[in-house]
């Protein structure tokens, strides 16, 4: 969090969902790029997904708890994934996450996950009590979660997973249109 | 991760208790079920076992399975097992969204986790 107060000095690089920057601050533009990302099937890939995952739903100016259950559900996505792919003991392998905002209407967002591994998709085996208990996490965090083999001929396992909707970009950053300071959000060049 | 390991005592009764900080998955959460195991094993008769998730920054399915499983041990001993949590950090929403707050003996302090003397 940027500090809060009257010197700009220490907040040079104001946030893009700020909704008061400072009229000499860089203010970067929220990003509306996809998010994609390809991760070596490791156990370290959960902790890479989950910092990417939140600097990029940050970027885009997503609300805090919504972003915390998103970042939650696509690493327990990723998890799964590292696991199909120790069991079929197919190393290397990789897993892809990509993410997309799509428009809703009524002024609304929602963004999308998807992370797919290539190996063998296997319903959880009825002792394997973590597994079973990821799945249900994920869909308490998102509004759907769809798993299931991808749209193509490759081996694999798509899961697929659509979040509640927020305030558009567009609200949420002109909740101040109102006001007789509006924020000024430099266009991306 | 880090986890330490420490005693406590309050009110005349004592604790081990097990500080756990940063995020708790797949990655690490070897190490959670290795320090609990531990702490069983140093375990004074009367003592309470205490997993302090206060500053833990994420926790995902195989933490939560952790401590389902760390609690189940401490029921087979007979011995109590207790977590301190944050309401307000990242630890209580996935506890609650996996239905779990029933399950876990929660409190919200080290102090209030160890039982008071008589």
């Amino acid at each position: 969090m940027p500090p809060i107060g009257n010197d700009d000095s220490l907040r040079p690089d104001t946030s893009p969902c700020d909704r008061r920057p400072s009229k000499d601050a860089q203010v970067r533009a929220p990003s509306k790029q996809a998010l994609r990302l390809q991760l070596p099937a490791d156990p370290i890939a959960p902790s890479v997904a989950r910092n990417r995952v939140r600097h990029w739903l940050t970027g885009s100016c997503w609300p805090p708890g919504q972003q915390e259950d998103i970042v939650l559900a696509v690493s327990e996505a990723v998890s799964n994934a590292i696991e199909h792919a120790y069991r079929d003991g197919q190393f290397p392998d990789v897993v892809d996450i990509s993410g997309e905002v799509e428009a809703v209407p009524g002024g609304q967002r929602r963004v999308t996950f998807t992370v797919r591994d290539h190996g063998r998709w296997r319903a959880p085996p009825i002792d394997d009590e973590n597994r079973r208990r990821g799945i249900p996490l994920m869909q308490a965090c998102m509004d759907t979660v769809t798993i299931g083999q991808p749209d193509d001929d490759r081996a694999g396992t798509a899961v697929v997973l659509r979040s509640r909707v927020v305030p558009s970009l567009r609200r949420t950053l002109g909740a101040l249109d109102n006001d007789r300071d509006p924020p000024h959000v430099a266009t991306a060049t | 991760m880090r986890i330490d390991t420490g005693r406590v005592v309050h009110a005349g009764r004592e604790a081990l208790v097990v500080t756990v900080a940063g995020e708790i998955d797949v990655l690490t959460v070897d190490r959670l079920r290795a320090a609990v195991a531990a702490g069983f094993e140093q375990l004074r008769d009367g003592a309470t076992l205490v997993i302090d998730m206060t500053d833990v920054t994420f926790l995902g399915s195989p933490g939560l399975q952790a401590l389902v499983d760390a609690t189940r041990a401490a029921r087979r001993r007979s011995e109590p097992l207790h977590i301190v949590v944050d309401h307000t950090r990242p630890v209580i929403r996935p506890i609650e969204l996996a239905g779990l707050d029933d399950v876990l003996a929660l409190f919200h302090t080290v102090d209030q986790a160890v039982p008071s003397g008589s």
